[in-house]
């Protein structure tokens, strides 16, 4: 019996990651401070905007800035215009010994909502003028709660296109997965000569090729509103669209061979060469020189805050939903493939 | 933009002559798929919207884009297999 199930437990798992993946919320977070830069000194005002934050249902918010570990300073005063708005007054201590001329600090407001709304280099503080009644304070005076409930990180620029890991990013991990199969088909045909194999080898290449593409295309929609311009030529960017030209290289050599056998033979060998390729141009190249894609400069790609434990609940399953959903539309061509081929040799189609 | 479109749609209706090509012309309609989204986006962008709605509609075009990709490719498929069911028919 044919093995079927694999295929539903594609769409399940694919109609899990559009629920999850859409459903839950994000944490609040903190949009902009204004001002951006300050003096040190007192009666410091500052207005703030949230994103998914209540302000008005806590009796109590701590409204902090924070310089590092053990120099934080709470506000004066705060006063909520709205669940998204308040405005904050800080008596700013002159900046510590040893500090720059002018020091980032991270603004924190917490409750916020269901947690903690953290903005990194909020504010720039230079040292300023006038006597403060403000005095440093190490972060572990206040307990910033950890965000226990469901939840997606806030990223400023993202926002809620963070949820783009579980559709871009996957669509690329997918790829990967679908191509390194076409490459596995390719070394099978060349050990075994058997054309089932190199017929597989390219329906999963154009399947490979069209998640490839679809992984562009997501990708300047998503650059255009976070980057600000949809093609920016980062590294990352060229590389994939190296990468893709190389595989379209690939379609253009085996339409290029009227030999059956022949064409085969040089796909197949060509099809290895061009998955050896893909590797260092997608996760060798962009590492190593600056890129706006998160990994450049040796960072780990997929860490940190750009994927949290709860994002890895839909990422991992949607790049097997993916992936599954590719194979299946690749054995739908492969089949058409096969068909056509034996037709082909009866002399059925002219195709 | 709207040229790019009766391009891509042009290339649906009579593109293919034979198997070789058909597989060239796929690979040119993706690409003018992907310059007609870029227009469209470059044309419909503020700014300010975006920031007002978490930017959620990038990720609802994602979706929609990744979907109907899938979905054309499925759609050719269907084409070429009916057109092999045809010739399969008449001999």
């Amino acid at each position: 019996m044919r093995l079927e199930w694999w295929k539903y437990l594609g769409i399940a798992i694919l109609l899990y990651t559009l629920l999850f993946g859409m459903l839950v919320p994000l944490g609040p977070g903190i949009v902009e401070a204004s001002p951006s830069q300050t003096n040190t000194g007192p009666g410091r005002e500052f207005e703030v905007w949230g994103y998914n934050t209540r302000f008005s249902q806590f009796e109590k918010l701590n409204v902090v800035l924070k310089l590092d570990d053990n120099h934080c300073v709470l506000a004066r005063e705060y006063q909520v215009i709205s669940d998204y708005r308040l405005k904050a007054i800080f008596d700013l201590p002159a900046l510590p010994e040893g500090a720059r001329s002018s020091e980032f600090a991270t603004l924190i407001i917490y409750p916020a909502g269901t947690g903690t709304a953290i903005l990194p280099s909020a504010v720039s503080m230079k040292e300023g003028y006038g006597d403060s009644s403000g005095a440093w304070v190490p972060e572990s005076q206040f307990a910033f709660d950890r965000n226990t409930s469901l939840h997606f990180p806030y990223r400023n620029i993202l926002m809620e296109s963070i949820r783009n890991t579980y559709f871009h990013v996957a669509l690329w991990f997918a790829m990967m997965f679908i191509l390194g199969a076409s490459m596995v088909y390719s070394i099978r045909y060349l050990r075994s000569g058997l054309l089932d194999w190199d017929l597989k080898a390219n329906a999963y290449a154009q399947v490979g090729i069209l998640i490839g593409c679809l992984g562009i295309t997501t990708g300047m929609i998503w650059a255009a509103n976070t980057w600000g311009k949809a093609w920016s030529w980062d590294i990352k960017q060229t590389m994939a669209a190296v990468a893709m030209l190389i595989y379209l290289a690939y379609f253009v050599l085996r339409s290029s061979i009227e030999d059956q056998e022949k064409r085969a033979r040089t796909g197949a060998a060509y099809n290895i060469f061009a998955f050896a390729t893909l590797i260092p141009l997608l996760y060798v190249v962009p590492r190593l020189v600056d890129s706006l894609h998160p990994g450049s400069g040796g960072n780990p790609a997929m860490g940190g805050e750009d994927l949290d434990n709860t994002m890895r609940l839909v990422f991992y399953p949607a790049i097997i939903g993916w992936t599954l959903l590719g194979t299946w539309v690749a054995q739908l061509t492969f089949r058409y493939l096969k068909i056509l081929y034996l037709m082909r040799s009866r002399n059925l189609t002219e195709q | 933009m709207v040229r790019h479109l009766e391009l891509y749609l042009a290339h649906l209706k009579n593109g293919f002559r034979s198997f070789y090509k058909m597989r060239i012309s796929r690979v040119l309609s993706v690409i003018m798929l992907v310059f007609t989204t870029q227009l469209l986006w470059g044309q419909s962008q503020t700014l300010d919207y975006y920031r007002n709605s978490g930017k959620i509609y990038v990720v609802v075009a994602v979706i929609v884009l990744s979907f109907l990709g899938i979905v054309l490719f499925l759609i050719n498929l269907d084409r070429r297999m009916r057109k092999m069911e045809k010739d399969l028919n008449q001999k």
